[in-house]
């Protein structure tokens, strides 16, 4: 077996491995808690700290919203709910450096996520007509690049399989 | 082109019902703080602290104008920088702290701290001494050494990144040639500003 023969046999294998995946779902989440979040942003230190040089910039926001999404047409079925962060935000492109952190209360999973990503925040059966948690977000970015009054609007997306 | 127009579009496209909007407002704050000798307590915002430290010598008659530069103390002793974190006191009765902060959330701060030591020194029957007697050291040349040059806008420091500097001064009178017997006084400002 060349090479070439061999890796198409691997990927071969692989494709039929893999179990058959729906396209991802956008999940309405509009019965979540708040509408419209809206983030203070802060300087990072109340002071700059001496020493630091100029890397002082950093910017924290932080909420908390119960997001509630609509899973009705997926009550008993196994499913994965990704957290999916657009790179796109009102006034363009988001900073690469950006992170947005969250913490959960419940059976959604903690996670990270910077602009263009997508993060697993629950897998497992889907048990309810409405599948949600409480959120802790916080928001970090670095106001060099970050700019005032940036809306951006993080969604869910659904798998199943 | 193309990519700007693709941005937008992907923005501005509604999707199903949607809830989480993110919307985090305007940048920090721009901050200034200054701090020449006894200063704030801490917290966010500066409290402004009307104290004015009185720096001193008195030349011993055996030495008056023989250029044997005189060291001066301080009426506070003790100068610190209250901003956690605490990281600079100026304690041996000689050493002024001076601080300076300026910070801008994106940008050049372009701050400027000058000094203003136009008004010469003078005792009680108004003979004057002027502030080009008085020079200074500094700890680490963050706010650097100097002489005071008599204008009214002395540049000490340009501070272009958003940080802060702070040093302890300590101040010496320079004793050259003799002046009338007396007391003089006078008032030197700092002025941190920022366009």
């Amino acid at each position: 077996m060349n090479l070439p023969a061999f890796c198409a046999g691997m990927l071969a294998a692989l494709l039929c491995a893999a179990p058959a995946r729906a396209a991802p779902v956008r999940l309405d989440d509009s019965l979540s808690s708040a509408p419209r979040i809206y983030l203070r942003q802060e300087w990072r230190d109340t002071f700059p700290v001496p020493g630091r040089g100029p890397d002082l910039l950093s910017i924290l926001a932080r909420a908390s919203v119960e997001v509630r999404l609509k899973t009705d047409s997926y009550v008993g079925r196994h499913a994965r709910i990704f957290l999916v962060l657009p790179s796109i935000a009102n006034s363009g492109a988001l900073p690469p450096d950006m992170r947005i952190e969250w913490r959960t209360r419940g059976a959604m999973h903690a996670g990270i996520a910077s602009p263009g990503t997508r993060t697993l925040v629950y897998e497992g059966r889907i048990g309810a007509t409405v599948t949600g948690d409480w959120f802790d977000f916080f928001v970090t970015a670095d106001s060099r690049t970050l700019g005032s009054n940036v809306q951006f609007q993080p969604y869910f997306e659904l798998e199943t399989e | 082109m193309f990519v700007g127009a693709a941005a937008t579009l992907a923005w501005a496209m509604p999707g199903p019902a949607h809830a989480l909007i993110f919307d985090l407002g305007p940048s920090p704050a721009r901050q200034l703080h200054l701090q020449v000798g006894t200063g704030g307590s801490g917290g966010q915002t500066m409290p402004a602290n009307p104290t004015v430290d009185v720096v001193s010598v008195t030349v011993p008659a055996a030495s008056l104008g023989n250029s044997s530069a005189q060291v001066m103390s301080t009426s506070n002793p003790n100068t610190i920088d209250p901003y956690p974190p605490v990281s600079l006191t100026c304690s041996d009765g000689r050493r002024v702290l001076v601080s300076a902060i300026a910070r801008v959330p994106r940008g050049t701060a372009n701050a400027v701290l000058s000094l203003n030591s136009a008004v010469p020194l003078s005792n009680a029957t108004g003979q004057i001494l002027p502030f080009s007697q008085i020079s200074w050291t500094s700890s680490d040349n963050s706010v650097p050494s100097g002489v005071f040059n008599t204008g009214a806008a002395q540049t000490l420091l340009n501070m272009t990144t958003s940080r802060q500097y702070e040093s302890c001064h300590t101040f010496s009178y320079a004793n050259t040639g003799i002046v009338a017997a007396g007391t003089y006084r006078g008032r030197v400002t700092y002025t941190l500003s920022m366009p």
